[in-house]
């Protein structure tokens, strides 16, 4: 068995969500650890343990927090992603469902490491069950002293507050999530600058995901080698993968990284479903390009391997498909998802998406045409690369490759042309 | 406007934040849980509460999908119908409780009991597929299974 | 200013200060570079991604509208790839645009248009249908067509940056986003159920909409824009005299624009400069010379009334010349009080003349110890002393220029009033709420010892503390502006004139009076002393005759000037409209309005700007100054009259010091021209003290402070002589029927 038990050591855990729990195992001894050392060298420490943020871009953890201007005499803010949102992905829910305290320690961890004060758990309103685990768990954090006042007697102070969303995707996007936390509408910012220079309320701030500080405290406690060691090279450590679709057994899994995909289908997913052929995968959930079975068995999970065939890692959504789906269907699906989502800042993902998806609407109807299929690839190439924020490319993505890989799905919904006026050039 | 528990809640919510702007959010929720939908009355309390104009707070309110401007029944049926939970039915769940229902999506039941709404991927794609009664998940659904969960409904 | 960095822009060199806009630079430098969320002064958006450039060594487009210049940048502009962006981009927006140009305002005019002209084709066939959206009709002044709209967000922008007013939003989200106010959309509130646009109309969103998704609803389909003629002008509504654009179809008004102005508020205007001059082409404009009858006017001609006029003059002016007075009005171009006070000092020889109007600026400028600042350089100002006045309400041009200081680089307003003006909640950094007319008690405590504070403070009912924190910025800053508001008056506005030759010669310390009417400054300069009210008790007495120009003081000041007009043997009254005054003359003689004739008016920053015809005056309208020519000639005194508005400023210029070297020429070329005023002495600060002391003890010290704010619209949607006529001010703030005929009949 291929399954790493770091993250998820205490899941099967009776009570799992209790301060006693995770203390009985040694929680909190890296905050203890952490805070006797300087704050170069815990953020030394989680570069050198190739930890890359897990909330899908992939980012070393301890580069971002290393551009934070600890000089500068401002507050400093450090921000967990729980807004989890992308499409086939769900593991940051079971991390804060079963093992609150792993995050709030790993939020200690890096708050002081950037000499933050305060703290945000930006969650999804649709977790609306989980602040309340989340804000139990964080007054027994008080209770115990690992949060509040002067914590463990070192003079540092620190605090957490969850603060809901309400539905939108784009405030996943870390600028856009902090105009949310700062009481605004979701539209992601301009960057330069970065939230690291200005962020929450024009403060230095760092964005993570729930995953990616949730790691921290495994860093600090067995050292960044130990971690590093877990997966490859470059991509260090261990992962969740949220398993979905066609297989006999969905569900979230951690894997060490570079972690063969066939195998996370075969041997933790126990098989596709009912036997069937493996027909397309998307491995990141849903933003990044759709693969074939081909290019699935070649797959390592890791960031570079998949690079290599031609898809990314994201967030961890693995998303199997058996040979019964039509890519039309699912790709409809998405774009669908990704105009309802768009936030309407900029022309071409506002525009664009509601074109493509009149166009996938066309289609469906059966009234589509072999030139709308160019239309489709034209309205794509106008959105990606000009969009101001990911969302715009991410909502291309799929639809490229889904067109690059599986077209025949497409062009078995069009009718045979007819002949139409062309506009004068 | 609200019961003093309300009242102290959203004091205390404002309370919590370095800038009262950003209890934006949480307030609508507060407001909305309180009284099923976003009133006008409620927008003009929040705004008042935290130096806004009502614009500030409207804008807000349209932004987020899960902020209602109209009443929404006692039972908001939120099927997701996104990548995860479509590869695993969601489709015909949604087919099911329009049938089950007799209404279309975004509308609400004659008797207000129900409203059916698409929503996007809930973060059950593991356990695919899956809808949210109000706040409540229901996962790895079948027509079967939606049909005792409505009738278990108080 | 800064360090300039090196750059390539399409193979050349160029330099820049560094951190200036890219786009910006590019602008300034001829390379056009097409936008439509990019607008100076406005925070940056990069929203319609237009203004795509390629720059070397970054893997993405950048919209050049954020990214600000840096050492060595190579940029390109033009490549291939930018043009099919761009084109990307446009046919994005028309996609669902309904391309209604030929029923649009904005065709002709419209930013969309021109650059779709410019890049040519684009591939806008989607063969689907379009989103249509229902137009709204959001106030009495703006409508919103979402359809049209590219998503700039410019006017949301104008009005909480610029304005202040914060009343438009982004309503809903993604494909589905609408501009718009609190209530849009809202299903049981619905916009036909009442406007719900809550904010000061000044249709400064509407100006700098691209395109024709922001609409004036009073100048809806009335003309092409090629199919008008269109006059810059300076408005007639406010002390601050914005220049408008005067849009005129036929000889009929058809609207006041500001697009891509230069003067000295830009494309800025208020409601009143907007949307307040359709009045010139009211029906109820009196067109003919009237004479009563009994009860009734009956019209007459120029020469009939001329002569009618000149004979009562003449008649009563014989027994005693003083008998005679003569009063013009705030209102009148400098060339009209010119004429009016040679007219009363060579053809009457009376020295009762002056105007009706209820300030002391004459005082002002006789003790004045520092220049006037432009609006322009209220901008730049680092600390702003406010004392009196409500700009938001009444000189909107100025609030705007210090709510520009504050927003753009933080200046230190510093605001006294009695009243909670918006600008004293929102923007100043100290606010002194005192009593009901006690602003002598704070300017003494600027002149007095320290050890007067507490006294002063108390009669002032402010805060010591607070009262000591203004003195020590007053007395301590460096560069400081003074800005003084109409109500501030007498000894105390004096001692404000005085003030800056009291914090010494080496401060950089400058004034803004707010002055109330376009021509209140200009009116004084001519010798128009603001001494009505005083001449007002002598009528019927020693005053039997009075020639009365421009002023409706019955409406103004009520029935005490009423009451003292009954008493008159005889009253000739110029004017627009048959006012409540007018009605109680012996004679009405229709002049032109401003828009009707040559000119100059002196705003409030003492710069002399053109008043410009725009269209044909109505009926046997003339000019203010032409009437009393003619009713000179008719009593055959010669007071040098001049035939021509240019012959009489040269005149002007000739006679006053503050105005030598000005022309019509000059003005043309710099739009606004600014007096030399020569500055008083300072006086001994103890006769100032006791000159305060005394204006001091006026103050009524039971008076209670008044702690309601000051409510939007108070002063700009006031209607007055002559916004009664503009039919959209008065659908939309006017009295209801009822109340007109009331006043008609009263
Ligand atoms: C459209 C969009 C949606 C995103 N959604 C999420 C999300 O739901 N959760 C998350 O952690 N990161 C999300 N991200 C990534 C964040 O912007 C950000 O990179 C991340 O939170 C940084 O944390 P990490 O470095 O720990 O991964 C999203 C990014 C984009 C562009
Ligand atoms: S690409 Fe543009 S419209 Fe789309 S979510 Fe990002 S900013 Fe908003
Ligand atoms: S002008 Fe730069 S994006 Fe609009």
């Amino acid at each position: 068995m291929a399954e790493l038990k770091v993250l998820t050591a205490r899941f099967g855990t009776p009570n799992s969500t209790h301060i006693d729990t995770y203390l009985r195992d040694g929680g909190y001894k890296a905050l203890e650890k952490a805070l006797k050392m300087t704050q170069d060298d815990v953020i030394n420490e989680v570069k050198k343990s190739a930890l890359r943020g897990r909330g899908g871009a992939g980012f070393s953890a301890g580069v971002k927090w290393s551009f934070v201007p600890r000089q500068l005499n401002k507050p400093k803010y450090l921000v967990c992603n729980a807004d989890e949102s992308e499409p086939g992905t769900c593991k940051d829910r079971p991390l804060m469902e079963l093992d609150p305290h792993q995050l709030i320690e790993g939020m200690a961890i890096g708050s002081y490491a950037l000499g933050a004060n305060l703290s945000f758990i930006y969650i999804r309103g649709e977790y609306w069950y989980l602040i309340d685990i989340l804000e139990k768990a964080i007054q027994q954090a008080k209770d115990r002293g690992y949060l509040g006042k002067n914590i463990l007697g070192s003079g540092f102070d620190h605090n957490i507050i969850v603060h809901p969303g309400a539905g939108a995707y784009i405030c996943g996007e870390e600028t856009a999530l902090l105009n949310s936390l700062e009481g605004k509408r979701g539209h992601p910012r301009i960057k330069p600058p970065f939230p690291a220079v200005v962020g929450l309320y024009g403060c230095p701030t760092v964005v993570n995901n729930v995953e990616t500080l949730a790691a921290v405290p495994h860093i600090i406690n067995k050292g960044a080698d130990w971690y590093r060691e877990l997966g490859t090279e470059k991509s260090g450590g261990s992962k969740m993968f949220s398993l979905s679709g066609h297989v006999n057994k969905p569900g979230n899994y951690e894997v060490r990284m570079g972690y063969p995909l066939m195998d996370l289908i075969n041997i933790e997913g126990a098989g596709m479903r009912g036997g069937k052929k493996l027909k397309a995968v998307i491995v990141g959930g849903s933003s990044v390009p759709i693969i074939n079975a081909e290019a699935a068995a070649k797959c390592n999970l890791d960031y570079e391997s998949c690079q290599s065939v031609g898809t990314m890692l994201g967030s961890g959504g693995v998303i199997v498909m058996d040979e019964t789906v039509d890519i039309f269907e699912t790709t409809f699906n998405l774009i669908r998802f990704y105009n309802h989502e768009s936030c309407g800042w900029c022309t071409p993902c506002r525009e664009g998406t509601d074109w493509l998806l009149k166009i996938f609407k066309k289609i469906k109807a059966g009234m589509g045409e072999e030139s709308d299929l160019d239309l489709i690839l034209k309205l794509c190439v106008n959105i990606e690369g000009r969009s101001h924020c990911p969302l715009g490319e991410a909502a291309v993505w799929p639809i490229t490759s889904a067109l690059k890989h599986f077209s025949d799905d497409f062009k078995k919904h069009l009718r045979k042309s007819l002949p139409v006026l062309t506009m004068a050039k | 406007m609200f019961s003093p528990e309300i009242e102290k809640k959203i004091d205390n919510t404002i309370e919590k934040y370095p800038h009262k702007r950003s209890a934006l959010l949480p307030l609508i929720h507060i407001a909305q849980n309180e009284q099923g939908h976003i009133t006008e009355e409620a927008i003009a309390y929040i705004a008042e509460r935290l130096d806004l104009v009502p614009v500030e707070v409207y804008e807000v309110a349209t932004f987020y999908s899960m902020y209602f401007l109209d009443p929404i029944g006692k039972y908001n049926l939120q099927v997701c119908r996104t990548i995860s939970c479509m590869l695993c039915g969601a489709y015909d769940l949604i087919e099911h409780l329009q049938n089950k229902l007799n209404i279309k999506i975004g509308q609400v039941t004659s008797d207000g009991r129900f409203r059916l709404t698409e929503v996007e991927c809930l973060g059950s794609c593991s356990t695919a597929p899956a809808m949210q009664i109000n706040f409540d998940y229901h996962e790895n659904l079948t027509p079967e299974k939606v049909d005792q969960i409505l009738a278990k409904l108080p | 200013m800064g360090d300039i960095v090196n750059l390539k822009i399409n193979g050349k060199d160029y330099q820049a200060p560094k951190g200036k806009l890219l786009i910006e630079v590019c602008l300034e430098n001829g390379i056009h570079v097409p936008n439509f969320c990019y607008y100076p002064d406005l925070t940056p958006q990069a929203a319609c991604r237009m203004c795509l450039v390629r720059i070397e060594k970054m893997h993405k487009l950048a919209t050049s509208c954020t990214v600000e210049v840096g050492e060595g940048m190579v940029v390109h502009t033009e490549t291939e790839e930018l043009l099919e962006a761009r084109k990307g981009m446009l046919d994005f927006i028309l996609g669902n645009h309904p391309l209604d140009c030929p029923v649009c305002d904005k065709g002709g005019q419209c930013e969309l248009q021109d650059m779709v002209f410019e890049h040519g084709t684009v591939y806008a066939h989607y063969n689907v249908k379009k989103q249509a959206t229902p137009e709204w009709r959001l106030s009495p002044f703006i409508a919103y067509d979402p359809q049209r709209c590219v998503r700039c967000y410019r006017c949301i922008r104008e009005c909480t940056e610029v304005m202040d007013v914060n009343a438009l939003g982004k309503i809903f989200r993604g494909t589905h986003e609408v501009i718009g106010p609190y209530g849009l959309g809202m299903d049981k509130r619905g916009m036909d159920k009442g406007y719900s646009l809550d904010c000061e109309q000044c249709g400064n969103c509407v100006e700098i909409c691209p395109v024709g998704a922001l609409l004036s609803v009073d100048s809806r389909f009335r003309s092409r824009p090629w199919d008008m003629k269109e006059t810059v002008t300076t408005c007639t509504h406010c002390g601050d005299g914005c220049q408008i654009n005067l849009g005129v179809r036929g000889n009929d008004y058809v609207r006041v624009a500001s697009k891509d102005m230069k003067g000295i508020n830009g494309e800025f205007l208020c409601v009143k400069g907007r949307y307040g001059c359709s009045f010139i082409s009211s029906q109820e404009r009196i067109t003919k010379p009237m004479i009563r009858r009994g009860d009734k006017f009956e019209e007459v001609s120029w020469e009939e009334a001329l002569r009618f006029t000149a004979n009562k003059l003449k008649e009563i002016s014989a027994k005693n010349k003083d008998s005679v007075a003569i009063l013009g009005s705030p209102r009148l171009t400098n060339e009209s009080s010119f004429t009016l006070r040679r007219f009363a000092e060579k053809g009457l020889g009376t020295s009762n003349f002056g105007q009706v109007a209820d300030s002391d600026w004459d005082r002002f400028f006789a003790n004045l110890t520092a220049p006037i600042a432009t609006h322009n350089q209220v901008k730049k100002a680092k600390n702003i002393l406010m004392i009196g006045g409500d700009a938001t309400e009444n000189h909107p041009l100025s609030a705007m220029v210090i709510r520009y200081a504050v927003r753009k680089h933080n200046a230190n307003l510093m605001v006294v009033n009695s009243r909670r003006t918006k600008i004293a909640r929102r923007q100043a950094k100290l606010f002194l709420h005192i009593r009901p007319e006690s602003e002598a008690a704070i300017v003494a405590a600027i002149f007095e010892s320290e050890s007067e504070l507490a006294r002063l403070a108390d009669l002032a009912k402010v805060k010591v503390e607070q009262l000591q924190k203004l003195r020590e910025k007053v007395l301590g800053s460096e560069e400081l502006t003074i800005v003084v508001g109409p109500e501030v008056q007498g000894a105390t506005l004096e001692a404000v004139a005085q003030l800056a030759g009291f914090l010494n010669k080496e401060r950089a310390v400058n004034y803004l009076p707010l002055a109330k009417y376009n021509n209140s400054i200009g009116s004084v300069d001519m010798g128009l002393k603001p001494n009505g009210h005083n001449l007002m008790k002598a009528f019927g007495s020693q005053i039997q005759a009075l020639y009365l120009a421009g002023s409706n003081p019955v409406e103004q000041y009520g029935k005490d000037w009423e009451n003292a007009l009954r008493k008159l043997s005889f009253l000739a009254v110029a004017e627009l409209f048959m006012t409540q005054t007018a009605r109680l003359a012996d004679v009405v003689f229709p002049v032109n309005s401003f828009a009707e004739q040559d000119g100059t008016f002196t705003n409030n920053a003492t710069q002399v700007q053109r008043v410009q015809r725009a269209l044909e005056g109505a009926g046997q309208v003339r000019p203010d100054w032409m009437v009393i020519n003619a009713l000179a000639r008719e009593m055959r005194v010669d007071i040098g009259a001049k035939g021509s508005s240019v012959s009489i400023f040269r005149d002007v210029t000739a006679e006053l010091a503050s105005y030598n070297g000005i022309t019509y020429e000059r003005i043309k070329k710099e739009s606004a021209v600014q007096t030399t005023r020569a500055l008083a002495q300072t006086k001994d600060s103890s006769i100032i003290c006791k000159d305060l002391a005394a204006e001091c003890s006026k103050i009524n010290t039971s008076a209670e402070l008044n702690k309601t704010n000051v409510a939007q619209g108070e002063g700009l949607f006031r209607i007055g002589t002559m916004t009664r006529h503009s039919p959209v001010m008065q659908e939309a703030f006017g009295e209801s029927k009822e109340e007109k005929a009331e006043t008609v009949n009263a």
